[in-house]
Formats: C-alpha cells, structure tokens, sequence
C-alpha cells in the first residue's frame, strides 16, 4: 500500500540525460489534506545523505542534484516522501505530504532523547501543539484534560490563573496541607519542561499551602500559540533519568522554531465572551417571605408565639417599605458575563543554517467574578544556527509577566463573594454601609499579584569525532512573585490596611552530555552520560501597614511605620550523574537501562546519594517472520510489546524536619535569645519517598494504521512518604514527621483511535478514545497502625482516615439511612427509656419525626463522633477523554470530552442550602440576612413535612432545632454523591480561507474558527458541577465557578 | 485463519500478563482489615455501683480502632476466686420498649411501654463498652463493700483483632433506697414567729410492697396538717403533684395517696414536669391576705429520689412550728 500520493504535473523542459546529470528540481510542497503550502519542509539527497534545501514561504523548493538521486521530504509529524528522479524526464514535482498517522512514525521522548516511536521502550504520549490553540484558556493544563490516558486534569477551580490539579496515573503522594474543607492534596504535578527549561508548577506550595503566594502557576505564563508540541512522560523508564524531579511525571513543552526562508508573520486574536455557568436556585421577593412566614406559623411553639415573633420582625412584616421590598438576584450582581480578548503575534524564519522566532502574547481575562482576572505579556524568542554539520547552537529567551486580580478572595475561593451571594433577596443591591465588610473588600478592594519570570538556555551540540558528540544546556529562571493587597477601611473595622508579599527565586540549571552511537550490522548501540547540576534560591519579604489617614492615600511607609521583613528563605542544590544505554537488534528488540544518581541539599547527613534505576525493553512483533503475512494483507502494520521497571527518588520534607529549628524566643536580660523550636522533633533519619514502578504495554497499528491502539498495565509503589505523627504527651517535642507512610498505585491505560476514511479523500475524520482505570491502596501507616485519622482541627466538620488496604483517603461521615417517618420510629434505649439523642453542648436534642436517621455504630443511643464511618473515595477511579477531529476541505470540526467515573465528594453547597431554613427572621447577628439567608427552592427535593411522611432529605423547616441537632451537617453519607461526569470540554468548528481567496491580499494563510468552551457536563450530581470540587472531594460552597465562553478567533499568516 | 491465531496470540498473551499483574498486585497490597490499637484502655478499672438503681458508665478509649467493637465479660469470679453465678445468671430485668415522654396519662399506659426480659446483672454494652448494673441486684445475695466483692475479665474483639483486660475490680456498694433533698420553699413562714421556717424534717418511709407514695405534713404536735389549706392548689395542680394517678385523700384530709410506678423519678436524664434531672419534685401551693392587704402566694416544694419499689410515705414534719396558713 503506498502512503503518500506522488503527484507529476508535466510543465517543463527537460534535458533527457544519462548516468549522473547535473539537474533542477523544482515544485511545491503542499499538505496532502488542506492542500496548503508547506513551509520549511526539507528536502534531502538519499544518495549524500545531505540536506539540499527546504521548502519556502509559498511552499515551493528547488534542489540541485544528479538525475539518478532520490528525494527524501521530511517533516515533524509528517510521512516522509520518497521520490526517485530516476528515469524521469520532468523535474518539475509537486509533492504531497500527509500527516504522520501510523504511530511508529512519529518521534517522542524518552529519557533525554528523541527517537523514533518504534524503539520506544517507555511510555510517552505527544501531542501536537495544534491540538492546543484555537482555544483561549489562561492555563494550558485545561487543554490537556482528556488528552493523554493516565493524566487526570481536574480544573477544580476557576480562578483565571491558577492551576488545576494535575495527577499523572494516580496519586504520586499523600502529602496534604490545610485541615477539614481547606484540605489540599500537595500538588504532584509532573516536572514540566519548557524548551529545555524546568518550570516547577508546585512552586508557590513548598512552604505549605495557604501561606503567602501569589497563587500564578507558572504555566499559565505560557502562551498556548507558540506551543508546537507537547511530549507526557509517564513512566520511570521515560522520567528515571530526569531524577528526583521526574517522580511525578514528565511534560515537555517546545515551543515553535523558524522553519521559512521567508520571514513569516502571523497574527492570531481571540475575542471570547466568558459566561458564568449556571447558578444556583433561590425563592425570591414574594415568594421568599411567603415562604418565612409560613415556616415560623407551622414551628414556632404555638400560633400565638409565632404571630407574635412575626410581627416582631420588620423584614417579614413590612412588606411596603422599600427597604425590604425586594427581590434581588444577588448571584447576578457579583457573578456577570465578560469580554476578553487575546493577540498573539509570532515572526519567524530562517534555514537550516540560521533560524530565529519571536513570539509576543498578550491576554487578557476578566473573571466572572466581579475584581478578578487574569492578564498574561509575553516575549520569548528562540534562534538556531547551525555553520556546519558538526555544530550547533540554540539559544532562547522569554520574559513573562503575569498579573491576577483576586479580589477578596485567594487563589482558590471567593469566601466574601460567594457568601454575599447567597444574601436574602428581600434586601436592597449594594450600597456601602450595608453589605458586609467581606464584599466590600472584595468588591472596592485590592488584591494583586503579579508574577515576572526571566528565562535564558542556551544549547551548544558538537561533533568531537564521528557518532561521539558532546551537549552542553545552561539555562537560567528568574522570577518574582508579588501580592498587594489593599482593605478599605470601611471593609476592615475602620482601619484600612496594606499588605505586601515579595518573592525572588533564581534558579539556574546546567547539563552535560557525552554521547556514542554504534551501529555494527544490524546491532546499533546509543549510549550516553551526563551531569546536571541544579541551583535554586528563594527569598520572601512581608510587609504590612495599616491605619492610613483614608482610603485614597496609602502611606506613609517606611521601616518603622510597618510590621514585616523576611519570611523566608532558601538555597537548594543538587548534583546528578547519569548514564543510558541503550541497544537494538534490526529495530526489533530494544533494550534500554538507564541509572542516575543524586545528592540534594534536602537529603539527611545520614543518607548516601540516590540512586535511580530503570530497566526497559521492547519487543517489535511486526517484524518477525511470522507477522510477514499480516503485514503484507495490511491488516497488521505494526505490534509491539514493551515493558519497563525504574525507580524514582524524591526527597520530601524540609531541612527543619530532618535537623529542627532554631527560633526566637523573646528577651532574656534585656537581649534577643534564640531557642529550640520543639514544636517538631527532628528526624535525622528522614528518608527520600521512593517511588518504584512497573508498566507494560501492548502497541498496535491495524487495518492500513485505520486503528490503533495503546492498551498498558502498570503499577506504582510509593514508599517513605512523609507524615506527621503525635508524640506522646510526656515529650518535650510535640510532633515529629514520619516517613512511614506507603501506598501503591495500579491500573490500566487505554488508547484507541479509529481513523474511517481512506488517506486522501476530502474527508477525514479522526476519533480517539482513552481512559484510564485506577486503583490505590495504602500500604503502610506510621506506628504499624491500620487506621489513622486526621483530625479537622479547624472546623471539626470532615476528618480524613487512612485505612490501610483500602483507598487512601476515606471521608469519616455519619451513615445516613433515611429520615424518621414518625417519632415512634426512633429507637428507645431499653435502660434508660430515652429516644436516641444527640448532646450538643449542655442541650439534649431527642431525635423525632423528620429527624435524620444516622446509624448508631457503637449501639450507646447517643449520636456522635464515635458513630462516624469511613467510606467513599475522594480520587477518582477512572478518567480519561474522547476526541474527535472531522475536516472537509477547508472546514475542519474538533470535538472534546473527559469523562471521569466513580468519585465520592461532599456536596456541601446543597447542606448549606438545605440548612438556609435555620433562620427565618434573619436575626442571626453576623450575618442580618446578608449571608446564607438565600433560600433553596425546595420543590425538586423529597423532604420531610409531616409525621408519617417517607423522604429523602429531613425536614428543613423546624427552625428551633436546626441550630442544634444539625440535621444537614456536611459530613455525612446523604451529601456524599457519585462525581461521574462526562463534560464536553469544547469543540472548534474552523475554516481556512481557501489560497486563491486571500492572494489579491496578500496574505500566505487566513483561518477562522468558533469555539465554545466548557459547553456542558452530563452527570447526575445534585450540585452545580461535580469538577469544581477540592481535590480532596469538597464542593466548597465558596469556590471560583468554571467560567463557560465562546471564541471568535482569527489568525493571519503573512 | 492464520491471521485470527496471531489475534488469538497476542490478545491471549497480554491478557495473561495482564492477569499476572493484577494478581501480583493483589500480593503486594495488604488486605483491608479492622483496625485494632493497642493503645485502646478503659480509663477505670474498678467499678463501684450502688445496687438498686441502674448503673451506667462508660470508661473505654478505643484510640482508633475500627467500630464496631465487641466486648464481652469473661471470668466473672469472686475475689476469692470462686464462683459468682449471681452475676451470670438472668435476672428479670424491667426495660423500655417505647420512650418515656412524662405525658402518660395512666399507669397501664406507662406500664405498655415497659417489659420484662431476662438480662445477667452484670453487663457490658455489645458495641459500645459501657458498664451496666441493672436495678434488681440486691445486697441480699449480691457481694457488696466491704467485701473485696468481684473480679472480672473483658475480651474486645473486632475482626482485625482481640484483646483481653484483665482483672477488672468490681465493688457494688450497699442500696440507697431513698433519698431526700432540702426542699426549696417561697414565702413560707411561721404560724408563730412569722418568720421563714428553718427547722423542719422530711422523712422517707415504706410502709409496704405495693406501688404507691403518700403525702402529709405534720405539725409540731405531729398532728397532721390539713391538706385543704394548701388552698393555692387547683385540681391541675394536685393531678399533676407527682406522675402518679388515681389520687386518693384521706378522709381527714391529712394525706394523699397516688398510685405510681417505681424508681422515681421514671427516667433520670429525662426533665418532665415532675423532675429536675435525678431529683422528682412536687410542690404544694397557698396563699393568704397578709399585713395590708396583700395576697401572699406561697408554694412550698418537696424534692426526692425513690429507687425501691414500695409504698412509700412522705412525710415533712414541723418540730418547732407549722406554716402559717391564716390571713392576717
């Protein structure tokens, strides 16, 4: 079957010749599906073995060379073409190039090289950076999700700027910081690399979350139009040698190269609207007094005494006065659709000599939330030079900056927002004076941060003898981080205040490579040793100021006028030597070992350096005898297996953990002593978490590459986790952090693709499906226990428990069964003759008709703390993606899904709306109806009303002893919800101006496209969206809603 | 066909290996059991009940364990080391079938919500670890202090383990059958010196087996003071005096009987109308015109724990001088 379509147009002249004839090739390159001229595509003699030329800016080339050559068109991501001029008596040739579709062909990463995806030992997935763009998002990590089997992208927050949570097969640690709903999971997400250069995306948490940070990951720095491809490095064959970093996985970003003789210019704009998605539910005016009146007559102790507590209360009674004559949509007031807009302009060019880029960024995003956005500036400009063969040089540079607006919020809730939102609609819109200080400072104050990241690399590749070449990569990151907030006084008790946060972190990386390739028959051996030296320091300084003379004038500052200085402070160094090798036998067995090993800075005194190992081997069954008649028929064009085994290292803890801390203990005799901190017991023994993991994989392309598929099984062994553990109480030490904590990861990745249509139809259509199945176990808890909970010291609402055999973390809920009917069905206790109660305090609540039926686990009758369970599961089980990509002629359609299966999370948003019944005279003095008091529609639950009643959901209305007996306390199984969604992530519908439309205008290419975002997610889940949960499965009833927006985009090459 | 034997193959070997990698796994993750910490304790280990009430309590910490726990008692032996089979055997024991609420309105009706079952003396909740001593336990053929009385063992078990408490003490305390408290009185004064009554007596007493309890007054003469002039009382007032029914007054008005059930009060953690906590009250009420002209309302109240079964009387004594009934 050939693959690709040779087309002869016969114009021209042609000296018939004989034997080795000098002659001129000339023609045009073109996309064998847009028909578009190809730029940069280059064009090599087969019989030299030498780049003759590439194609230019209109796609044509023109090549020298003798008549009994062949040409060989090369692209990344495309088939080669073999032309034979052999024979031929035009030279004019017209070339069609069609997109890499069998899989082999395309070359990924591996370790610190790029090979062919036949010799693949690892598990590593590309993406083309077209795949990225026509989508405005302010993070990329959102175009990711449902991407790439095994990588778990959760946009669980939509604060423009911040990051998702991104976890690559599974969880890679138990690390979490925060207690009860602030309950984060530490974020593992993988070491992405940008054109060389490490961006660590869990940066702003090294010191603990919810701390000072500016909350701006770095990637959101990163202008999805200048991505030409993305590589995600799974396994610890692929990440073993990128050593203690690579634990969590490895994503390569390179970002576009100039390929055209002729220099390029392309413009790209996205104007796109941001819709909020759909808000809750809420009575309004009328129908929200109405509503109040009624429950107080029904649950007040008598009629009399209700009347009487009616008539007290002004907002219910006097329906007349304006004041309370309303009926305002508070969610529409703080939550609005915004315009944003994007430009991106790129200028490239160059040869295979001498090559250069400049890209300029600028997008701006305004939250749907009111004070809040993102803005992104961007620079980054890379060039090539090449004076000879055995030479090469790269060097890039980027400035960024970075500017989030947050309001009143921080990087992850808007508290001040969402619960101003949830006012009593009875009350007027906002005025000063009347809203609560929380939304003012939301609303008129300040919160700004700002993120600057200077990056410099420069690449240097030299030939020192034939197949021996030496690379050396030095790059170097700088960037800051800086918050100013700002209170007006009115929104912080009369004193306006300032705060200020200062972060410089310079990071600098060097690497060195050796390299030898051998090829001796059929046996080719690759091998290569390196060093890495690494370099990173961090100072933050604090600053706070308050009490200004008013709000418009901030100051003075000045040394003595404010609290503040350095916060903190850090110097990080390693040092990592490697070495890979690597051997194949005529491209079908492959087998690879690579060994790194590292010293860190953060690493005990006590422990030696770190050793990473790897194992992987391949096995191509494609080219075995035995596949001959299948491969031939073109029902099997490729199958291979491939397994690996390695081990990733990755020091945990701080220095203080492994050493303790000297801290300032006040004055003694007039001077400033310095004392142990014995908070935390220091543990000289601290080891590195070991992550040690095992996959295997089966590869196939089928049926003409029509169907291909990745089906792989791996497992992951996490060992040394750190976790922080109670001394007993007759230390002097309060808590020491333990390393003894383990779990394993397993599970089953799958990719299928299934292209229907014949190569070179107008049509063609491509749909993938892939998912990943996952489970977890946790393995080892300290002190050789099987249980071990955490504790929610700051709202003794969820705890966490950690079972061992069982999913790492377990929600601690009451089992909710239903609610009493009547009061007859609440169980008696035989001794005593009580009804099953509940002490809340010093008051006894007897539990009643309507009342929910928590299951009394220790048979005492009395609910509480220890009749709590641990169920559910917070990560999801399975995730993954669908993607389909149609085009006809010029119109092209993209489709996106994810999907995840079976997660438990907390629906807290509809315990605080049922709760929203507990008050209805508004009187509850913090709040005055001005948080909370919004009331849920309840004509889609099945609730309680009347003895004898069988409901769902217990009565809402019995306001005297909702405060007290709690009946929809978040932390039980009644809101634990299945989080099963499949959300349509987006689809493109785009058409390219066909070229004889635009020439007159000279402009090379012109699209334009339509995207909607975020479009819709099917699930059965009770609240808003089912992704927009913590990471730990919280619906925060304070989050930051996705944002929904549809896109005009235009882009222009000139 | 060839082609379907290389599908076969392949497919066949990698669901091989897929098998063999899931039942490996299954090898290296720990089985998910019951938790069961060693640190778990009972905070006491020698219980003290006082026989003839029910006892109570619970001391244990399970320290994280997994719940439900299982607790039994094992070894039940006299100090001596004999045997103890009062403790062991199953005594006919009163229990609730349905709540006390205070509002029953008849003693068959309070009566419907209890029954008799067969429950060993000496118990440990099955999941909870509370201690029990039921109120049929008596000094009669119970050991009590200051004998060194009991020993006794605890097995707590759940499926990830088993753990026994050895030794545990158990020293029941002789009953209390009864209890008085100082009554709490409100403008109540002398007959002669028209002053606030310090000295008075409040005397418990059994009279008999039945179930009722008897109220009267004597003065210092111990001549019995007329319940008609506790003319503050309504027919509400002497309904509800105790949760009792079919009041019964003596001819000579001197006393009151109602027919009530036993311990008083019903439900110790329970507050009705008839108690405050552990303490059931009644309260007699009266007034008189005092000096000027002003009605003086007076209400004189009676607090007091019955845990036996019997006809009890209530009896409060003047020795110096009686409660001054008259207008002035």
């Amino acid at each position: 079957m050939k693959r690709y379509i040779i087309l002869i147009s016969c114009v021209l002249t042609s000296v018939m010749s004989h034997g080795q004839t000098k002659v001129t090739v000339k023609g045009m390159v073109l996309d064998a599906v847009t028909n578009r001229p190809m730029v940069g595509v280059s064009v090599r003699s087969a019989k030299t073995d030498k780049v003759l030329s590439a194609s230019g800016s209109t796609g044509a080339y023109s090549v020298s060379t003798t008549s009994n050559d062949d040409l060989i068109f090369s692209f990344t991501g495309y088939t080669a073409s073999r032309i034979s001029l052999t024979g031929r008596n035009s030279f004019v040739i017209n070339v069609k190039m069609s997109t890499a579709q069998n899989m082999l062909e395309e070359t990924v990463v591996q370790g610190f090289s790029r090979r062919s995806r036949q010799t693949l030992t690892g598990s590593s997935v590309s993406i083309s950076g077209k795949d990225l763009q026509d989508n405005p998002v302010a993070n990329i990590t959102e175009l990711l999700q449902g991407k790439v089997a095994g990588l778990n992208v959760q946009m669980n927050n939509g604060t423009p700027g911040t990051r998702g949570t991104v976890l690559l097969r599974g969880l890679s640690n138990l690390g979490t910081v925060g207690s009860g709903v602030d309950t984060y999971l530490i974020p593992t997400s993988p070491l992405y690399i940008i054109d060389g250069v490490r961006v660590d995306d869990n940066t702003n948490f090294e010191y603990g979350y919810g701390g000072a940070g500016t909350g701006i990951s770095p990637l959101s720095l990163i202008p999805p139009e200048d991505i030409e491809e993305v590589q995600i490095l799974k396994d610890a064959a692929s990440t073993s040698l990128y050593g203690t970093r690579g634990s969590y996985g490895v994503i390569l970003i390179r970002t576009k190269r100039g390929r055209s003789e002729v220099p390029r210019i392309q413009y790209t704009t996205n104007q796109f609207l941001s819709i909020p998605p759909n808000l809750r539910n809420v009575l309004g005016g009328k129908d929200e007094r109405l509503s109040r009146i009624n429950q107080v007559y029904n649950y007040a102790d008598s009629y009399w005494q209700g009347r009487d507590d009616i008539n007290k209360h002004q907002v219910l009674t006097d329906s007349l006065n304006p004041y309370f004559n309303n009926s305002t949509n508070w969610q529409g007031v703080f939550y609005k659709p915004t315009y944003n807009q994007s430009h991106n302009i790129s200028a490239s060019g160059g040869d295979d000599k001498f090559s250069y880029k400049v890209n300029g960024n600028y997008y701006k995003e305004n939250g749907i939330v009111q004070n809040t956005g993102f803005n992104r500036y961007t620079l980054d400009m890379n060039t090539q030079y090449t004076p000879n063969e055995r030479l090469r040089l790269f060097a890039s540079m980027s400035g960024k900056i970075g500017e989030q607006q947050l309001g009143g919020g921080t990087s992850v809730s808007q508290g001040g927002v969402a619960s101003a939102a949830t006012a009593s609609s009875l009350l007027p819109s906002p005025s000063q004076g009347f809203v609560t200080s929380d939304l003012i400072a939301a609303l008129n104050g300040r919160n700004d941060n700002k993120s600057t990241n200077l990056i410099g690399m420069v690449e240097l590749e030299f030939d020192i003898l034939k197949n021996f070449r030496a690379k050396n990569t030095f790059s170097y990151n700088y960037s800051t981080d800086r918050t100013d907030t700002y209170k007006p006084a009115i929104a912080n008790n009369n004193r306006s205040s300032f705060y200020n946060y200062d972060s410089q972190t310079n990071s600098l990386n060097n690497m060195f490579f050796l390299s030898y390739l051998k090829e001796i028959g059929k046996h080719t051996f690759n091998t290569y040793v390196f060093n890495e030296l690494d370099m990173k320091d961090n100072l933050r300084k604090e600053y706070l100021k308050d009490g200004f003379a008013n709000d418009q004038l901030e100051g003075p500052f000045g040394l003595s006028a404010a609290k503040g200085g350095v916060t903190g402070v850090s110097d990080y160094r390693s040092a990592g030597f490697g070495a890979s090798f690597s051997y194949n036998y005529n491209l079908k067995y492959v087998v690879d070992l690579t060994y790194r090993i590292d010293k860190t800075s953060t690493t005990g005194a006590e422990k030696p350096w770190i050793k990473n190992p790897s194992v992987a081997v391949r096995w191509n069954m494609e080219r075995e005898g035995f596949m001959k008649n299948l491969k031939d028929a073109g029902y099997v064009n490729s199958l291979a297996l491939r397994g690996s085994w390695g081990r990733n290292i990755t020091p945990t803890g701080t220095v203080f953990d492994a050493f303790g801390k000297y801290i300032y203990t006040g004055y003694f005799n007039n001077n400033p002593t310095i004392g142990f901190d014995w908070k935390n017991m220091p543990n000289a023994d601290l080891k590195p978490a070991t992550t040690t993991s095992m996959s295997f994989a089966l590869e196939g392309d089928f049926f003409d590459n029509k169907f291909n598929t990745i089906q792989e099984v791996y497992y992951k062994q996490v060992e040394n986790e750190l976790m922080q553990i109670d001394m007993a109480d007759h230390n002097a030490f309060g808590k020491q952090q333990s390393n003894d904590l383990a779990h394993v990861t397993y599970g089953y990745e799958f990719t299928l693709a299934y292209r229907p249509f014949d190569r070179g139809s107008d049509w063609n259509w491509r749909i993938e499906l892939n998912g990943a199945i996952n489970k977890e176990a946790l393995t080892e808890l300290p002190n050789s226990r099987r249980l071990h909970i955490a504790y929610d010291e700051a709202y003794n609402t969820y705890h966490q428990a950690y079972i061992l055999g069982r999913n790492p973390f377990s929600h601690v809920l009451y089992d909710y069964r239903g609610v009493f009917s009547t009061d007859g069905d609440v169980p008696v206790n035989p001794s005593s003759g009580e009804r099953m109660k509940m002490i809340n305090g010093n008051t006894v609540y007897y539990f009643q008709g309507g009342d929910p039926n928590w299951t009394d686990v220790n048979g005492d009758y009395i609910i509480d703390e220890k009749d709590m369970v641990y169920v559910g599961n917070s990560q999801p089980r399975v995730t993954g993606g669908i993607n389909s990509f149609l085009s006809y002629k010029n119109w092209s359609l993209n489709m996106m899904f994810s999907y995840v299966r079976g997660r438990d999370i907390i629906n807290e948003v509809l315990a605080t709306q049922l709760n929203s019944y507990f008050d209805p005279f508004m009187t509850d003095k913090d709040r005055n109806g001005r948080q909370n008091a919004a009331l849920l529609p309840l004509d889609r639950y099945d609730f309680w009303l009347r003895e004898g009643d069988v409901a769902t959901y217990p009565n809402p209305f019995d306001y005297q002893r909702q405060g007290g007996m709690k009946p929809f306390r978040p932390n039980q199984t009644l809101f634990m919800e299945d989080g099963s969604y499949l959300k349509f992530n987006s689809a493109t519908l785009r058409f390219s101006f066909p070229r004889e439309w635009i020439k007159r205008y000279k402009l090379h290419g012109l699209n334009t496209y339509l995207t909607a975002n975020n479009i819709y997610t099917f699930t059965s889940y009770k609240g808003v969206n089912p992704e927009g949960v913590s990471s730990m499965g919280y619906d925060r009833s304070d989050g930051y809603p996705n944002r929904r927006s549809f896109t005009l985009g235009i882009s222009a090459q000139f | 066909m060839k082609k379907f034997n290389i599908y076969l193959r392949s497919s066949l070997l990698f669901s091989t290996a897929l098998c063999c990698l899931q039942s490996c796994v299954k090898d290296f993750v720990p089985s998910e059991k019951a938790a069961f910490s060693l640190d778990m304790a009972f905070s006491q280990t020698e219980f003290r009940p006082v026989l003839g009430r029910n006892y109570n309590q619970n001391f244990f910490n399970d320290d994280q364990s997994t719940r439900p726990l299982n607790f039994r008692i094992l070894n039940v032996r006299a100090f001596d080391g004999s045997e103890a089979p009062e403790l062991l055997k199953p005594f006919p024991v009163e229990v609730w079938k349905k709540p006390y609420t205070g509002l029953e309105t008849s003693l068959e009706e309070i009566n419907a919500k209890r029954e008799i079952v067969n429950r060993p003396l000496w118990e440990i909740g099955l999941h909870s670890g509370s201690f029990t001593m039921w109120n049929v336990a008596s000094s009669d053929f119970v050991r009590v202090e200051p004998d060194s009385c009991y020993l006794f063992d605890v097995e707590v078990s759940n499926s990830g383990g088993k753990r026994y408490f050895k030794d545990f003490k158990l020293k029941p305390q002789k009953e209390i059958p009864a209890s008085a408290y100082f009554n709490e009185s409100e403008n109540v004064v002398g007959d002669s010196t028209r002053q606030p009554i310090l000295d008075q007596q409040f005397w418990l007493n059994r009279t008999g087996d039945g179930s009722s309890i008897t109220f009267k007054f004597l003065d210092s003469k111990l001549k019995p003071i007329k319940l008609s002039k506790f003319n503050g009382m309504t027919a509400e007032d002497w309904k509800y005096l105790v949760h009792g029914f079919n009041p019964k007054f003596a001819a000579d008005s001197s006393s009151v009987t109602y027919d009530v059930v036993y311990p008083m009060p019903l439900v110790p953690t329970l507050n009705t109308r008839f108690n405050e906590g552990e303490k059931a009250f009644s309260t007699f009420k009266y007034n008189r015109v005092a000096f000027g002209g002003a009605r003086i309302s007076s209400t004189y109240k009676l607090l007091y724990t019955i845990y036996q079964k019997g006809d009890w009387e209530i009896i409060v004594y003047f020795p110096t001088q009686a409660p001054l009934f008259d207008n002035d």
